[in-house]
């Protein structure tokens, strides 16, 4: 091995493995500092959890070329007014719920998941409810009884019953309706919300 | 009630130009058929270079050559198809040194570590 | 030729099942034999519960409201992994005293493991598949299923995980540090530490979505990205040396490089996953940058595939494993860089992220990078345990079972991933580009004529995969029974006839 030239050594590459992993975990462990606080809820990208007392819209933004959540006037969940901590809360009740309840096995949420059901990210916005006064009353209904109220739009692929109680079907719907003002880069694309405000 | 919902106005005047221009709509196709052929155009010349090289084939260096014109045709249609203007064009290029230079690194390596070890120890390791 | 096809082909399979001679084997070695056992039960676990998800999308009131597509698609992807998991810890503990040049340390211990391990999967399948779903609360996501793709398993479930990992750590670290490193276990050893330490960041929960598919991605990509790559790579470095007879020194060089390479852009790589998550928008830059450098050391290590079959004209010794190497190289080439490319950058991947188009990659890329490489293991081992035998070519009724279950299993996966990415195709274009993504949009698209065909020729070709299953499994059962030739020495030439 005398003249084996430096840069095809089992020993340069050794070190080469060792510290190209090193780096890029490195930045990587730099960037996730600097994501988890821009993506902490309401921080820049991620809204605080009483998003829910508000109107979500999602319109399209010159500058950045993507569409963005915007949030707007007062327009309470249920009608009732939280606080931080009683959306927080909710809002929980509804993540786990997404969880129990497996959803993300045949639906998306934020395009991950399976691909059996729509995705969720805007769900809270879909025109398919029609309009922001029937939009609680019809999520409600779907998810207490999806076998009467499936919305299959022909294709007879219909949500089981999951047995989704009354509070946990206002945490789903909360958590939804959160989740629908989390920016996403524009994820999905083109997708267009319910008419704001009227009928 | 006037809630701060974290900085959405500020991140927003904060940013810099548009990160991304997606594909149009009748360039989908398009986009991935190109970006299929750039991986597939690349293995065609690193298999044409590495066989030529070591069968002393003379045919398969121009082979080669033709394989990497076409990825390169198609590493153009790629970046059109994807918008890749602005500092995305950085990525052209590299994909385009890339594919290039990988498979020339990689037989150099390749004629380097087995040498060196070949005048080590005659055969195997089969203990 | 003729009596092997009149032979009752229920007999090998009860043969295997009661006692075996293993008393050639290393404790390791049994060991191991145990885990293949696992992996292949839950392989055909994952075909199944695939199957009936599959037929599912075809026929949506097939098992609904008795065996949902949830579960079935849970039982499916999860079986995926632990199955391949499974393999490799079998793989790891057959090479383990070979490599390290003493016997296993802690073997009555590693055994007791690998029944807590598997009892534990049994307990969580069987729950996934009775209990289902439960009340939204901790005690679900504790005890039932934790609703996350890929680490569904329940919390409890996934200490009982970590804790099996550090014994198998334990056995396998203490008996390479009882006897001799080498590049490839010192590589090994590390890698497992990474992979353990990347599953605790799927163990915990949080109300913020954002932030949970964070540290998600951190498990998923990070495992099948990165981490599995490099044991794969270990694994394969050791199982080069014992079928082609290469060398040490140049397959540990090749290790390092393989890992420089792999982590140089995978590690990154992790932003394509964090586009549309709530991540800021830098994200969009460095993981399309990086991902779309992913293929380049594929494509280039193409060249030393070359190089190196034709500069030693290697004698294989273990048909069967050569040819599931040879389409690993082709299946993670396919699955990991062409389907994996044509949709990483954020352009495009904007159209497509959930779409079909992710399973299509998805199916080939797990297929090509880590089932190939399980199954070329397990004919590795069976060829060892049938005494060493020949399995070269010309084998009895040649080898016909193990030629048209690797041409059935490659055909079924490809003519897959076509029938999906032709599904995809349309489902990226009516749903997303025309449609504006809405609920409307997506079940048109999901009623669109080439989407419903493509789902079609997914179930054929899913059909055609478990005929090549079956068969593969009946060969593992027999292949090398009543061998009588001793197995050909990799550095020999002509044949070596015991």
């Amino acid at each position: 091995m005398s003249n084996e030239v430096w840069w095809a050594s089992q020993d340069f590459w050794r070190k080469c493995a060792i510290f190209v992993t090193a780096g890029m975990f490195l930045v990587l462990i730099l960037l996730t500092f600097h994501s988890l606080a821009a993506i902490t809820a309401g921080q820049d990208r991620v809204p605080a959890y009483s998003v829910i007392n508000h109107r979500i819209d999602y319109v399209f933004d010159e500058e950045r070329n993507m569409k963005v959540p915007v949030i707007g006037e007062e327009a309470p969940l249920f009608g009732e007014v939280l606080t931080e901590a009683e959306a927080k809360a909710l809002v929980d009740l509804g993540k786990l719920t997404v969880q129990a309840k497996n959803c993300m096995n045949c639906h998306t949420l934020l395009g991950n998941g399976a691909y059996y059901a729509p995705d969720l990210t805007k769900a809270w916005l879909d025109p398919g409810w029609g309009n922001e006064q029937a939009r609680e009353l019809l999520m409600t209904m779907f998810l207490k009884d999806p076998k009467t109220n499936a919305r299959t739009y022909g294709t007879n692929r219909r949500m089981p019953d999951l047995g989704v109680t009354d509070e946990e079907v206002r945490g789903v719907i909360a958590f939804l309706k959160w989740m629908s003002a989390v920016d996403t880069n524009g994820f999905p694309q083109g997708f267009e919300p319910l008419p704001q405000g009227g009928s | 009630m006037s809630t701060d919902f974290g900085g959405f106005g500020e991140w927003r005047s904060a940013r810099p130009s548009k990160m991304i221009d997606p594909v149009e709509l009748q360039r989908i196709a398009v986009a991935a058929l190109s970006a299929g052929g750039i991986v597939l155009f690349g293995a065609a010349y690193a298999i044409c270079l590495a066989l030529g090289r070591l069968k002393g084939l003379a045919i398969l260096r121009p082979l080669s050559y033709l394989a990497y014109l076409a990825l390169v045709a198609v590493t153009v249609l790629f970046a059109w198809a994807m918008n890749l203007t602005g500092a995305w064009a950085v990525l052209t290029v590299v994909l385009l040194i890339g594919y290039f230079v990988a498979p020339r690194a990689i037989w150099r390596l390749s004629v380097a570590t087995h040498e060196s070890s070949e005048r080590d120890t005659g055969t195997g390791d089969g203990e | 030729m003729a009596e092997a096809a009149i032979t009752n082909p229920l007999r090998p399979a009860l043969d295997a099942v009661a006692a075996r001679d293993t008393s050639s084997l290393s404790a390791g070695q049994r060991l191991a034999l145990k885990y293949f056992l696992v992996a292949m039960v839950l392989f055909v676990a994952q075909m199944l519960f695939g199957l009936l998800a599959g037929l599912q999308f075809l026929y949506p009131e097939f098992l609904y409201g008795v065996l949902d597509f949830n579960v079935n698609r849970m039982v499916h992807i999860n079986a995926m992994i632990v199955w391949m998991l499974y393999g490799f810890i079998g793989s790891i503990y057959w090479l383990v005293e070979d490599e390290a040049g003493v016997e296993l340390v802690g073997a009555k211990l590693a055994n007791i493991n690998f029944w807590v391990l598997t009892s534990a999967v049994a307990v969580v399948v069987v729950v996934y598949l009775v209990v289902q779903v439960g009340p939204g609360n901790k005690m679900s996501i504790w005890f039932i299923n934790e609703g996350r793709e890929y680490i569904e398993a329940p919390r409890w479930a996934d200490i009982g995980i970590v804790v099996c990992m550090g014994v198998f750590f334990y056995t396998v670290a203490g008996t390479f540090m009882k006897g001799r490193w080498s590049g490839i276990s010192g590589t090994l050893v590390l890698d497992l530490i990474a992979l353990a330490g990347l599953y605790l960041a799927g163990m915990f929960y949080t109300t913020n979505l954002s932030v949970d598919q964070y540290w998600w991605w951190w498990v998923v990509h990070l495992w099948v990205e990165a981490t599995w790559e490099v044991l794969v790579g270990c694994i394969m470095a050791w199982g080069l040396m014992k079928t082609l007879g290469a060398r040490r020194e140049i397959v540990t060089t090749w290790l390092y490089i393989e890992v420089a390479m792999m982590f140089g852009a995978g590690i990154l790589g992790l932003g394509h996953h964090y586009f549309w998550i709530g991540t800021p928008e830098y994200w969009l830059g460095i993981g399309g940058f990086f991902s779309a450098l992913e293929p380049i050391p594929l494509v280039a290590m193409v060249v030393h595939a070359v190089y190196d079959a034709g500069r030693h004209s290697f004698q294989s010794r273990n048909h069967p494993a050569l040819a599931w190497l040879i389409a690993h190289a082709f299946g993670n080439f396919l699955g990991a860089g062409v389907w994996g490319f044509i949709h990483t950058l954020p352009q495009i991947n904007l159209y497509t992220h959930g779409t079909q188009w992710t399973t299509s990659h998805g199916h080939l890329a797990f297929f090509g990078a880590y089932a190939t490489i399980v199954i070329a293991f397990i004919y590795i081992a069976l060829q060892r345990w049938r005494g060493d035998v020949w399995m070269s070519g010309d084998l009895p009724d040649r080898g016909w079972k193990w030629k048209w279950s690797l041409g059935l299993l490659n055909v079924g996966m490809l003519g897959m991933t076509i029938a999906l990415l032709i599904a995809g195709y349309e489902q990226s274009f009516i749903e997303r580009a025309i449609g504006g993504s809405t609920w409307a949009a997506y079940f048109e698209g999901q009623t669109q004529p080439w989407f419903v065909q493509g789902m079609q020729w997914r179930m054929v070709f899913g059909v055609v995969m478990t005929a090549g299953l079956v068969l593969l499994l009946w060969d593992f059962l027999t292949i090398g029974r009543g061998e009588t030739r001793l197995a050909k020495e990799v550095h020999a030439p002509g044949p070596h006839v015991g």
